[in-house]
């Protein structure tokens, strides 16, 4: 067993957390496979809407030009069969399986082994899934003996190793993926959103969070920890309900509904308090973390003329009209913003409240606001 | 023997399911000959709080009840308190520091160690830090000679492993933790969210969601995809949605598209269709995702009558007449509901009108509206 191949098994491992270090691998592997240079390559044909398998190749550093053909030069070449029908972490060389001089008169050795003063190679497959095939290759130089049992067996000894870390950071991505999804979806929301973890420790914020706190009125970041604004007079309130829901108390009650919070300029927003914590979130580990909602009044989301029209039938003039009135507006107002006579603002009323069955201006409000998405 | 390169691949096995600690364990214990193998962790950084230090460990098989005793026990160790001092991947046993006859003869052996068959224990911290400290802790039955230098060699070699399977693990757990976060918070949204995928698939769905497709009445299930019950404009109108979004079309714009549903009862809802992949997420998987956000005008939510009153100074009586006036009902229905006359209802709506500034039943509706939050009632 190499002395170094501890060393050698937890650079691999690094991968797994930081994909960015395989260079660092393959050069601690070529040293000890004294070779000239390794790939860790993985043919990843995954994405069915692509036509050729995709080539991710990470390698010590050698001439980009000539690793950028190997690929092709080894589907091109005979031993790509036997490439294929290798068994995982069993290591190939190219002349344990055939003599040299057979190889020497190859289209690949001409073309791409000599060229590079190249000898012996080293092939073994760590990976081998439906749409995924995962090899190592080391490229010995022309001036070494061919690559000797001790090498083939330490290549074997890692190669589920490389397999590991490849599978864990696998898992690491799709959780990321899954991450950033939600991330998006709660960007949408017209309401801000954060998420407070212990000692108030701002964890979140979406969008309309950032918007909020990048305005500076209802609430601040200082250090690290949300905090409403208590130069403007208000009460602890806020404070008091992040609090209570950051210890994971179930007995919450009202105390996080509807917490009001005041701008330096008398406007309020209400704060909507939530405990997050529960069994799956280890509460060990991490204490409780509540979810912090902030609705202001303010301009409606519109909804697009031609979803209302399509919903209850109506003309583009009536849908003009109860939007305006689920925004609040009165008669006169309709009338000034549409330039249309009073008589003609009530025909369409009475139209809508027949096509949406609102017996009159506030019912027809309540159906629109109700429709309307909480987006931005 | 165990196998080396064995024993090193079940500890980075655990790096991605920590479940399987026992196992990678069992293979420790084995190899080091020890009655029982033990990862364990401390967290003093809240006993500054005055809570108990946090303790977690793995083990393998042993009796669940005597390790609780022996994590309580810990200060008692006989030579204890050099194992502090001990170097991560250095090993500390404990009959090199305490003789046998005068270990034997300490509290610490006759309740916990002596009841076992135990004999000598060799500790490897794998984690120092100034407020946790993690240990592989391995002690060995009575019929074992102590341990020496070919376990302390063996357990050094393998804590640097533990420590990076941990350390792995810490990633994809805190990944995990970040994800459920906001998932909980997707789950309190009163309005259902479904993330859609390649091929119209539907990824994610939120709790309001699931129970739209388990109510069956706007919107199912079928292949995974999700389906419109009857829709007020074309009838393929979600799918074309869906697949202008999905392919990012920028005509979509931020709104997204509105399509109307109906559903099989006549109810009626609208569903918001927006591409939510940014560039950052096509590049790596492909064509992008989808949201589709579906608000229900039969969501009414009680929480009005709190939220008017810490808002606005509503009393009681005049936030429940404004609570019922959003929810469409005229001042005459108000008051058989609430049983007082009419003109009570105007009065309270008259300061209700004041408090808010507003002028008059649709703006104080609307304005109720707009300050109710996107969520469930808790």
């Amino acid at each position: 067993m190499s002395p170094n191949y501890d060393t050698l098994v937890s650079s691999i491992y690094d991968c797994a957390a930081n994909p960015d270090l395989w260079p660092h691998v393959c050069c601690e592997v070529r040293d000890a496979l004294d070779a000239a240079f390794v790939v860790v390559g993985l043919i990843d044909k995954a994405e069915p809407h692509q036509r050729q398998a995709k080539w991710h190749r990470r390698n010590s550093p050698w001439d980009e030009r000539w690793l950028d053909t190997l690929h092709e030069m080894t589907l091109s070449d005979p031993k790509q069969n036997t490439l294929h029908a290798l068994d995982t972490d069993v290591a190939w060389t190219q002349l344990g399986s055939m003599p040299e001089n057979t190889f020497r008169q190859t289209e690949f050795y001409k073309l791409w082994v000599e060229p590079q003063k190249l000898r012996d190679t080293l092939n073994i497959k760590y990976l081998c899934r439906d749409m995924q095939q995962g090899i190592l290759g080391a490229y010995t130089k022309a001036n070494r003996a061919p690559i000797r049992v001790h090498e083939k067996k330490l290549a074997e000894s890692l190669s589920p190793h490389i397999r590991r870390a490849v599978l864990i950071n696998d898992l690491t991505q799709a959780g990321l993926q899954t991450q950033r999804l939600f991330r998006h979806v709660l960007d949408k929301l017209s309401v801000a959103v954060f998420i407070v973890g212990n000692s108030q420790r701002l964890v979140f914020t979406n969008a309309a969070g950032d918007q909020m706190l990048s305005e500076g009125e209802y609430l601040k970041c200082v250090s690290g920890s949300l905090q409403s604004r208590r130069d403007v007079g208000q009460a602890t309130g806020f404070e008091h309900a992040v609090e209570t829901a950051l210890k994971g108390d179930t007995a919450l009650g009202t105390v996080g509904i509807g917490v009001p919070l005041m701008s330096s300029t008398g406007d309020r927003a209400a704060a909507y308090v939530l405990p997050l914590s529960g069994h799956d979130v280890r509460g060990d580990l991490a204490a409780g973390h509540c979810a912090v909602f902030v609705t202001r009044r303010g301009e409606h989301p519109p909804m697009a003329i031609d979803t209302l029209r399509s919903l209850f039938d109506l003309t583009a003039s009536e849908a003009r009209v109860a939007l305006l009135v689920a925004k609040g507006d009165g008669p006169q107002r309709i009338m000034q913003a549409l330039g249309v006579s009073v008589h003609t603002v009530r025909t369409h009323l009475k139209h809508c409240f027949a096509k949406t069955g609102s017996p009159d201006q506030t019912a027809l409000s309540g159906v629109i606001n109700t429709l309307l998405p909480p987006l931005k | 023997m165990v196998d080396y390169e064995k024993l090193v691949g079940s500890i980075y096995d655990c790096a991605a399911n920590p479940e399987l600690w026992p196992d990678a364990l069992a293979l420790i214990r084995d190899a080091v000959g020890g009655a029982y193998a033990l990862v364990g962790f401390v967290d003093l950084s809240e006993m500054s709080q005055g809570q108990q230090p946090f303790f977690k460990r793995h083990n393998s098989v042993w009796d669940e009840e005597w390790l609780l005793k022996l994590e309580r026990a810990l200060m008692l160790i006989p030579g204890g308190g050099g194992l502090q001092n001990t170097d991560v991947d250095e090993s500390w046993t404990q009959l090199s520091r305490t003789p046998e006859a005068e270990f034997q003869t300490s509290d610490f052996y006759k309740s916990l160690i002596q009841p076992m068959n135990l004999r000598d224990t060799i500790n490897t911290p794998y984690i120092r830090r100034p407020t946790m400290m993690g240990m592989l802790s391995i002690p060995c039955s009575q019929t074992r000679q102590p341990y020496g230098d070919v376990e302390a060699r063996l357990t050094g070699n393998l804590t640097p492993h533990v420590r990076r399977a941990m350390m792995i693990n810490d990633i994809v757990d805190k990944g995990n933790m970040a994800t459920m976060l906001y998932r909980k918070v997707l789950d309190t949204l009163s309005v259902a969210v479904f993330v859609v995928g390649l091929g119209r698939r539907v990824k994610f769905t939120n709790a309001r969601g699931d129970a739209m497709l388990r109510d069956d009445i706007l919107l199912g299930l079928n292949n995974q995809t999700l389906q419109a019950k009857r829709t007020a404009g074309a009838e393929s109108a979600l799918d074309d949605a869906i697949d202008r979004a999905l392919k990012g079309d920028a005509a979509v714009g931020i709104s997204g598209i509105g399509v109307p549903l109906i559903g099989t009862n006549g109810s009626r809802a609208a569903a918001y269709v927006l591409p939510i992949a940014g560039h950052d997420l096509r590049g790596e998987m492909g064509p992008g995702h989808c949201a589709v956000f579906v608000a229900n005008r039969s969501e009414q939510q009680p929480l009005v009558i709190e939220i008017l009153r810490t808002l606005f100074d509503l009393t009681v009586s005049e936030a429940r007449v404004a609570a019922l006036l959003a929810k469409g009902e005229k001042p005459v229905s108000i008051a058989t509901t609430l049983d007082v006359s009419v003109n009570t209802i105007r009065s309270h709506l008259k300061h209700a009108y004041a408090k808010t500034d507003t002028a008059d039943q649709t703006s104080l509706s609307a304005l109720i509206h707009s300050v109710l939050p996107p969520i469930v009632e808790v």
